[in-house]
């Protein structure tokens, strides 16, 4: 158990400093989203990860020390021969992808990819431990490919997006360190999977998920829809694992807190659910039924604050709020996303709406505390409930749809 | 009988079930469906309820239900339309139980359409819990329906009430008055056909009926239709007697027992067949069997939330479909077994059929003892499909016998006719 976990911390600092040489070189020659992707420059990609994943495999023969080295050298010296980082943040995400599948074999392959048809594929997602999931297990997989796995979300998340999923994961590890059951509960049980092939032209989702989290980004010809994405933290505080502190959704939760302690009393009292009580999320997961939900409030139904009656100060946390999902993603994902949540006719549509108890206010730590933002497409929940594992604080369900693009509008 | 692979399926969904402990569980709502009534079984998650009834934390405290109280809210937020005549609710047996380490109220009610009125067209609508634990949703179960002959162990899963859809139409066909008792004979036909260790237990009886125990072995001669009428009533009393009690009195779950012992008897009646451990006592052995098999055929019916009168209709409908196949096999078999008893070869048929059928016996044993020594999840039975194929086959097989039996009887008949002619010629 100790030997696990002291390997564990071992695999993750070496996986943290990898990532950070990575995002320091994607940094230093990265282009900007604005370049064109042109197909050239895709297939050069595509070949030249052959030879970095490679490379990747040599390193893993001899030792995991001379691994990284031996990649810090690499990302050094070389600009040209482990170029995913070189054509654009979708020839990059596209070039990472294939050089995982490389380091696969072919059965691992099939179980990988499923097909860009299959709604019951891209709809299977959830908030619980165990249950059935697409796609490959982390656990099942050896160190390399873990890392080539690791690789792509690196590059399909910014480090602000990265950060929530090393968190949740670690977060998960911290639930069976402190006796959770390991069968259930733990990084290795989080699952990555692609629904339909890479690609930086066709369609396709990057799927990667398990307890309390799932990142489902689809990618419609290049531009990238990351709905619905669930994430969930327990313990919703901070904690400390292998000697390094988290507290994955403190941002999100906090900047919720903040647009809602912006508001004057009659402004609260506005945007409070009467006759509401939310034990979890409204929208929540899709569980495979192959369907887009159909249980978004509508019509007079919709109720709260209009985010376009409030002064720019308290729209300014609105949308820092909005920011702290939407910017989790690069920019071929967020930034036509955010234009189209914080327009002027979005806010006009836009409420913000909070139920629990109404004389503890806004208080996260009071489970059936329930924080939502409810546009013409965004739809954002937070509720807080009771404890499962570490019983005595309550702990974070939230959901990011878009009531129009989920999935990419492709079921 | 039972279906193994869900067996499995739902034993792990218990045991995930138990370890991921949600907290805002769902509600469960079962109908069954009968001629004047609607009966209805509520699963309510007590943690979920209470924040809709505060009062529900005072009376698990008491452990006392105020039952106006309770009956007034169900009225309220659980409706039955037939055809636009709203049924009235009445609440029956309610109490805490735990499932899955979760508190559940569990309440039994009966919605009754206006007296002289029968049930068609059915409407829901329920908000229980959800009026105001927003995201709380409510599985509707079909449980059974005796127009339709619904009766399964299994019900089936209509649909889910949620926020902005909390009403729907039960899904219901009018077939006719006798539609629903036909489709319960043929459930009870389905049934037999697709046990295939009820099947084996019968075929160790029919091999064996009417012979006679002589130094500890058999002795080959026919047995009459007498022997067979004895020996299949004798089963089918035992069977329905323990049917009739296990489907309509609350039993306690023993399913994996029963199923057990069915196996221990036909591994014991394979046994019987080569050696005679039960000779002279095969009338008495079948029914004290019947009764174990009757136990294993009720976990294939549901009659919960009927009226006794259609509990009764179910159970003689589902019984008579078992008897028709069980009389038809013996029918069918007896001929066909008495046909090689007559031949040398009945000692040996006798002998594999014995080991067959206390081969597959003990490995049913083995399979529901000890799951965990067989693996994979075959369940070693034919379908309905097979067991006709295998019965067609023995019949098939016992004609060519029957005619080339007669075939040399007849060459026998000729040649010696043509030996009592020759001299003559």
């Amino acid at each position: 158990m100790t030997n696990e976990t002291s390997r564990t911390f071992t695999i993750t600092v070496l996986l943290r400093f990898f990532l950070l040489v990575c995002a320091l070189s994607v940094t230093a020659c990265g282009s900007s989203s604005d370049d064109i992707i042109d197909e050239t420059a895709a297939s050069s990609s595509d070949d030249s990860s052959d030879d970095s994943s490679d490379d990747d495999s040599d390193d893993d023969d001899s030792d995991s020390d001379d691994d990284t080295s031996a990649d810090e050298s690499d990302d050094d010296s070389s600009t040209e021969d482990t170029s995913c980082e070189e054509s654009g943040e979708m020839a990059e995400l596209v070039c990472s992808a294939n050089a995982f599948m490389d380091t696969l074999s072919a059965d691992q392959q099939a179980g990988l990819v499923y097909e860009f048809t299959d709604s019951t594929a891209k709809t299977t997602w959830s908030n619980l431990p165990s249950v059935s999931r697409n796609g490959l297990a982390m656990g099942d997989l050896t160190s390399s490919q873990q890392e080539a796995a690791f690789e792509v979300l690196q590059v399909a998340l910014t480090e602000q997006g990265m950060q929530d999923l090393e968190g949740l994961l670690a977060a998960d590890d911290y639930l069976v360190e402190i006796g959770a059951g390991s069968n259930q509960y733990g990084s290795d049980h989080y699952y990555l999977a692609f629904i339909g092939e890479p690609s930086t032209t066709e369609n396709w989702m990057l799927q990667f998920g398990g307890h309390h989290m799932a990142f489902n980004i689809t990618y419609m010809a290049g531009v990238g829809y990351p709905v619905p994405m669930h994430e969930g933290a327990e313990p919703k505080g901070s904690f400390e694992i292998n000697s390094t502190t988290y507290a994955p959704l403190a941002d999100e939760g906090n900047a919720l807190v903040a647009m809602f302690n912006s508001l004057t009393a009659d402004e609260l009292s506005n945007a409070f659910l009467y006759d509401e009580y939310y034990s979890d999320v409204l929208v929540g997961p899709d569980n495979g039924n192959g369907t887009y939900p159909s249980s978004y409030p509508y019509g007079s139904n919709r109720t709260g604050v209009l985010v376009s009656e409030l002064t720019e100060e308290q729209q300014a946390y609105v949308i820092a709020a909005i920011e702290t999902w939407v910017n989790d993603y690069p920019a071929n994902v967020a930034e036509h996303l955010l234009a189209d949540y914080t327009s002027e006719a979005a806010l006009e549509d836009t409420y913000i709406a909070w139920a629990g108890d109404e004389s503890t206010g806004v208080d996260v730590d009071v489970s059936g505390t329930y924080m939502r933002i409810d546009g013409p497409r965004l739809w954002i929940e937070v509720v807080c409930q009771n404890g499962i594992i570490v019983r005595n604080q309550t702990h974070y369900h939230t959901v990011f749809r878009d009531k129009t693009y989920d999935y990419g509008n492709s079921l | 009988m039972i279906n193994w692979r869900l067996a499995i399926v739902i034993i792990v969904w218990l045991v995930a079930g138990r370890a991921a402990a949600h907290p805002a569980s769902q509600s469960r709502l079962y109908l069954s469906v009968d001629q004047q009534q609607v009966g209805v079984t509520l699963h309510l998650p007590a943690d979920q309820l209470e924040k809709a009834l505060p009062d529900v934390k005072t009376w698990q405290t008491l452990k006392h239900f105020e039952r106006e109280k309770f009956e007034l809210y169900l009225a309220d937020h659980l409706q039955l339309f037939s055809a636009g005549r709203a049924l009235k609710l009445t609440l029956g047996d309610t109490h805490f139980r735990t499932l899955d380490d979760e508190t559940f109220v569990a309440a039994q009610l009966a919605l009754a359409m206006p007296p002289g009125e029968t049930v068609s067209s059915l409407t829901l609508y329920n908000d229980i819990i959800q009026h105001y634990v927003i995201n709380h949703r409510t599985l509707v179960f079909l449980q059974n329906d005796m127009a339709l002959g619904h009766i399964d162990a299994e019900p089936v899963l209509i649909d889910i009430l949620r926020y902005g859809h909390n009403q729907i139409d039960i899904p219901r066909a009018n077939h006719g008055p006798w539609h629903g008792f036909v489709r319960i004979i043929y459930h009870g036909i389905h049934h037999i056909l697709e046990g295939s260790d009820h099947l084996a237990f019968l075929l160790s009886l029919l091999m064996v009926t009417g012979l006679r125990a002589r130094r500890r072995t058999w002795q080959s001669h026919p047995a009459t239709i007498g022997d067979a009428f004895r020996l299949v009533t004798s089963f089918a009393i035992g069977h329905s007697v323990t049917l009739a009690i296990n489907a309509l009195l609350p039993m306690p779950d023993y399913l994996m027992w029963v199923e057990a012992a069915v196996a221990g008897s036909v591994l014991l009646g394979g046994v019987n067949v080569l050696f005679p451990l039960f000779a002279g006592r095969d009338n008495l052995l079948a029914m004290l069997f019947g009764l174990i098999h009757g136990m294993a055929f009720a976990s294939a019916l549901s009659v919960d939330g009927l009226q006794i009168s259609s509990q009764l209709i179910v159970l003689f409908g589902f019984n008579l479909g078992i008897e028709i196949i069980q009389v038809l096999l013996v029918l069918m078999l007896l001929p066909c077994i008495n046909l090689w008893r007559k031949s040398r070869a009945f000692t040996a048929l006798r002998w594999v059929t014995g080991l067959i059928v206390a081969a597959f016996g003990a490995l049913w044993l083995t399979q529901r003892i000890a799951p965990q020594w067989i693996t994979g999840e075959h369940t070693f039975t034919l379908n309905a499909g097979h067991t006709l194929a295998v019965i067609a086959a023995v019949i098939a097989l016992s004609t060519v016998k029957y005619w080339r039996k007669k075939q040399r009887c007849e060459k026998a008949n000729e040649r010696s006719l043509s030996l009592t002619r020759m001299p003559l010629q």
